[in-house]
């Protein structure tokens, strides 16, 4: 590196110094870390004594039932999310590429919930679900849509449901820019052509705006899949994982093992470390799958 | 598309008119969980408690926020929120802006291997348990008793998008414009200073509005380093610990009074500049 | 290629930093300072910190407080800081960092979460005081694995005061209209009377309410301590044991199953705001609710009881367990170790705990508090002294355990999520495998009581055992 560094001359110097800061984050806040995570993976650890135990943890890892249902549940939590986000952000997009009165404030509207913490919505959904006095139960049976109230929050049965609610609330506005942002990119005189060739509004969009739309697609979907692998704070707020675990994803149950839960369980930071570490693994193999798969996908079409 | 308001035939004038009112409707479910928070703190407890199907409260009252700012130290989470909020801001703008320029401009390897580390590491997930040892770190520095380290590291976990744009930014930028400079006797950190940050203003609004966002939404990082110090407290901790209180303060009306008082800064905001939000938006992740 | 490059770089920036990276800071070990017996202290001016978990009675010692601050000789100033939640996490990330208090309540879980580690021995402090020692009872106060840490004879505070048992308590019109005059003592009738008042209701109210903070130790572990079931430590055999929830869990399961506890559990705070506009007719609860309901959280809409909780067969065969409570623990980085114990004398004088009592916040633990201590002035709070079942048990061994605790596990089976037996056989495996580990580790000592009496566990002759 020295040798290199007299090489610079003045100008390569002062580059370097002007990353100084972009550096000392990269190493503090992204390499440390990790560092840390692989250092304690094999240690009993709960925040003030620790003991080495070897492979114990992995052991643990691999008979731990609740870790591996996290696993099952994020993957099901992500199915969900993706499968209504994303054609949802479509529809709305192309909807709003018509032209009709007002886009850009539906446009505006539905991009305003990615602006609010999501601390906060959980929160806010925490009161809409509420099964008695919760306002959506209130609704659905003063439309005699249903005639017991839903445990929305309390039922291992629809709680998932809830949380993918509260997701796709929250996140589809993203999308839609995305969205909008890769249409505008379409060359205008391919529609015009379809309309010639006497094309209906679907014709063209699985003809014309879906293929040409698909590089951006790709890209939005990966998007997609880490957002919703990563997502637990407002399922922190919403359900705590329950009930039952029914709700809990591969990041929360790690963020409950290394801080542990008031009332009920305490910090196993070791243990947890390691659980990040098998989450990040999982993780990068999802993303390296999605991505094989979509070039297969691209060789095909 | 670009058929302006040219004539409709009956039956594509009935077709807009639908999905009018489907955007309409989806529109409605949108702003739905809002409007029934906003309204819904200045209901009275009792109220808020029997549910029911009204919107509107049955009785006006400001009495909850009175009580939130009162006993549960919401002007403190307030002045937290902001300070947090503006200095993850300046943080972020000015280093993204820093490094955007350089990964822009200089050819060098290294740069280029730094560059390209930042944004493997946005691939990178390990999720919550990063707050342990970067808590631990700041502590052993002294530095866990105040807002500047959740700053510090909301700036550095946020920094590889924001440097995303800078960079995508200034390749934009014609080069030219540096050569000039540089003829003109103008250093590297000069040209950057003078000529290229002048014109990074509009990405610079962006970054600032999105880390704005960030910093006033940060949750899981000041609830981490928080925990021993209730007085750093921001909105979003303040408002979601009360649900752990037991001592009477803890019920629904302090906590929706609360929940606006942490969303509705931030939604005017959006609606003053939200054009910026959403060239911010769509030039960080699909284009650049 | 060059990504090739960006990640090998990555590669050698980690193992840079792993070489950095470093072992825990172990605990700062202060050695516990010889109690200076000498006659005239002279304690220095100086400001201590203290720290409580208790919020409901913040009034009253903020008061004493201010008083201790303006009239104590020796200049000493207390900070008080009242903390919302999970006082013992803060505590223990405080203390990594330096950042302790000087003095910080005591409570039952005192050995348990602090202990020898965090916490001064306030044995010699305390018998070196004539009168502290003899109106805190310091000798027959010890209560193992409460305050006291047999592994170490090391005693970290004193107790107060005490919070009762669980009571029922119950809005009088709710449970009227259902047929009852009083109580059912039974648990199944318990339940029906519930079921009855829910069916009452059509959805408008409910027979029993739950709060998602720690339902299980608020009703079902109560129940099976006033039914005389080994609930969770085995005293005889010095081991865990759940089995004895099991009747007590299928029948509790009947709230769930059929839809007789109100379909929330939410905040503790609410489930008491909901109590007071009527949602729900039974709400179980210790006495620290006398102030929520008489001012935080007034009611005003209707009569309310309080009522014994309901036992397996409708006898009563043991005790409840009762929570001490104010006590003082000095920690072990505190510099200021004379004048703390000023304070803590002082908010244990025998004025100031009376007053207390009579205030309404607690039941008196010791004789010389309850000699002066005058039951009329404490309101309503008359309804939950202490009754004959109502004792100090002794502490189990705290262990290290992996996974959730006894009582979010059995509380899953409650709701039905899990299944009752796996659960039970899940908290034995790994509640005994923790404490076999621990005694084996040197960690704990296990506690034995060959004739303990579930209707008087205190009195019984108690072992401690290294193995």
């Amino acid at each position: 590196m020295k040798k290199k560094k007299s090489k610079l001359g003045h100008e390569g110097a002062s580059a370097l110094i002007m990353l100084i800061p972009c550096v000392f984050f990269l190493c503090v806040c992204s390499i440390y870390p990790i560092c840390w995570v692989l250092r304690w993976a094999p240690y009993n650890y709960n925040g003030t004594k620790a003991t080495f135990t070897g492979l114990q943890n992995f052991q643990r890892l691999f008979t731990d039932k609740t870790f591996w249902e996290a696993v099952l549940h994020t993957f099901e939590y992500a199915f969900y999310k993706i499968i209504v986000i994303i054609p949802l952000a479509l529809i709305v997009t192309v909807l709003l590429q018509q032209k009709l009165r007002g886009s850009n404030f539906f446009r505006g509207v539905y991009f305003m919930p990615t602006i609010i913490s999501s601390a906060i919505s959980g929160m806010i959904f925490t009161f809409i679900f509420a099964t008695k006095n919760g306002i959506l139960n209130a609704i659905l049976q003063k439309g005699n849509l249903i005639t017991e109230p839903i445990k929305w929050l309390t039922s291992g049965d629809v709680v998932m449901i809830a949380v993918v609610v509260l997701s796709v609330w929250a996140g589809f506005g993203n999308y839609m820019l995305y969205f909008t942002s890769g249409m505008s990119s379409i060359d205008t005189g391919l529609y015009e052509a379809a309309k010639i060739d006497g094309a209906n509004g679907v014709q063209i969009f699985f003809r014309v705006t879906l293929p040409m739309l698909s590089p951006t697609l790709k890209i939005v979907l990966q998007l997609a899949l880490l957002s919703a692998f990563r997502d637990y704070e407002a399922i922190m707020i919403l359900t705590q994982g329950g009930p039952g675990n029914r709700s809990m994803t591969m990041f929360l149950y790690n963020y409950y093992l290394i801080f542990g839960q008031s009332n009920s369980a305490q910090p196993q930071i070791g243990y947890g470390a390691l659980c990040s570490l098998m989450a990040a693994i999982i993780i990068g193999l999802v993303t390296m799958v999605y991505l094989r798969v979509s070039k297969k996908l691209d060789d095909v079409i | 598309m670009n058929e302006g308001k040219a004539v409709y035939s009956a039956k594509t004038k009935i077709l807009r008119a639908l999905l009018l009112l489907l955007l309409v409707l989806l529109a409605a479910a949108v702003v739905f969980p809002v409007i029934y928070i906003i309204f819904g703190s200045f209901k009275e407890n009792g109220e808020l408690l029997r549910g029911g199907i009204n919107i509107f409260p049955e009785k006006w009252s400001i009495d909850n926020y009175i009580e939130a700012w009162k006993t549960a130290n919401f002007g403190v989470y307030t002045k937290n929120s902001i300070l947090l909020a503006l200095g993850v801001m300046a943080g972020a703008v000015f280093n993204s802006t820093l490094a955007g320029f350089v990964f822009s401009r200089s050819k060098l390897k290294i740069v280029n291997i730094v560059f390209y580390t930042i944004m493997a590491f946005m691939f990178v997930s390990v999720g919550s348990v990063t707050l342990r040892p970067l808590y631990m770190l700041a502590a052993k520095l002294k530095m866990h008793k105040n807002l500047i380290s959740v700053i510090l590291i909301s700036v550095g976990a946020g920094q590889a998008t924001y440097i995303f744009l800078c960079k995508g930014f200034c390749n934009s930028i014609p080069k030219e414009l540096d050569e000039a400079a540089k003829i003109d006797g103008s250093s590297f950190f000069r040209t950057y200073w003078n000529v290229i940050l002048p014109l990074m203003k509009p990405i610079i609004g962006t970054v600032a509005l999105m880390s704005f966002r960030q910093g006033w939404n940060e949750y899981m990082l000041p609830l981490v380093f928080t925990m021993s110090n209730p007085k750093m407290r921001p909105l979003t901790v303040g408002v979601n610990m009360l649900k752990n209180v037991g001592d009477g303060t803890a019920a629904w009306n302090i906590m929706f009074a609360g929940a606006v008082i942490a969303m509705v800064p931030m939604i005017c905001i959006y609606i003053a500049f939200n054009k910026f939000f959403m060239s911010g938006m769509t030039a960080g992740a699909v284009k650049g | 290629m060059k990504k090739v490059v960006a990640f090998l770089v990555a590669a050698v920036l980690v193992l840079g930093t792993l070489a950095g990276c470093q072992k825990p800071t172990p605990a700062p070990s202060t050695d516990a300072p010889a109690a200076s017996t000498e006659g005239a202290k002279k304690i220095d001016p100086c400001t201590i910190k203290f720290w409580t978990g208790d919020r409901h009675d913040m009034e009253y010692i903020k008061t004493h407080i201010d008083k201790f601050n303006a009239e104590n000789q020796y200049g000493i100033k207390v900070e008080v800081e009242f903390l919302t939640d999970d006082v013992e996490t803060m505590y223990k990330l405080a203390y990594q960092t330096g950042d302790a208090p000087d003095v910080i309540g005591g409570s039952n879980k005192t050995v348990e979460t602090y202990g020898g580690d965090y916490l001064l021995n306030l044995e010699p402090l305390a018998a070196a005081d004539e009168t502290y020692k003899k109106e805190m009872e310091i000798e027959s106060r010890k209560y193992a694995y409460k305050n006291w840490d047999p592994k170490r004879n090391e005693v970290y505070c004193y107790f107060g005061a005490i919070r009762t048992g669980t009571r029922a308590e119950y809005n009088i019109e709710l449970v009227k209209a259902a047929g009852y005059d009083k109580l059912p003592t039974k648990l199944s009738d318990y339940i029906d009377m519930a079921k009855k008042i829910t069916e009452a209701g059509k959805g408008e109210y409910y027979g029993i309410g739950f709060t998602s903070s720690s339902p299980f130790e608020r009703f079902c572990e109560q129940v099976a301590m006033n039914s005389g079931i080994t609930w969770c430590y085995d005293y005889k055999n010095g081991k865990f044991d759940f089995s004895g929830y099991k009747p007590i869990i299928e029948e509790c399961k009947r709230f769930i199953s059929e839809a007789i506890a109100y379909p929330d559990e939410q905040g503790v705070d609410n489930m008491r705001a909901l109590f007071a506009e009527g949602e729900f007719a039974l709400w179980q609860n210790a006495s620290q609710e006398i102030g929520v309901f008489t001012e935080q959280i007034p009611i005003t809409k209707f009569e309310w009881g309080v009522g014994a909780l309901p036992t397996l067969t409708g006898e009563v065969k043991g005790s409840l367990d009762c929570l001490v409570q104010k006590g003082y623990c000095i920690t072990k980085t505190s510099k200021n170790i004379d004048a703390a114990w000023e304070f803590i004398k002082y908010m244990q004088s025998l004025d100031v705990l009376v007053g207390y009592c009579e205030a309404g916040y607690s039941a008196p633990l010791t004789n010389a508090v309850r000699d002066k201590y005058d039951a009329s002035k404490a309101g309503r709070m008359g309804e939950f002294q202490a009754a004959a079942y109502d004792e100090v048990y002794p502490s189990y061994p705290s262990v290290n355990l992996t996974g959730d605790n006894y009582r979010k596990t059995l509380w899953e089976a409650v709701l039905g999520n899990t299944d009752v037996d796996a659960a039970i056989a899940d908290c034995n495996k790994r509640y005994n495998e923790a404490l076999e580990a621990d005694i084996k580790s040197g960690d704990v000592l296990r506690v034995v009581i060959p004739d303990f009496d579930p209707m008087h566990p205190g009195a019984g002759t108690i072992e401690f055992r290294d193995k």
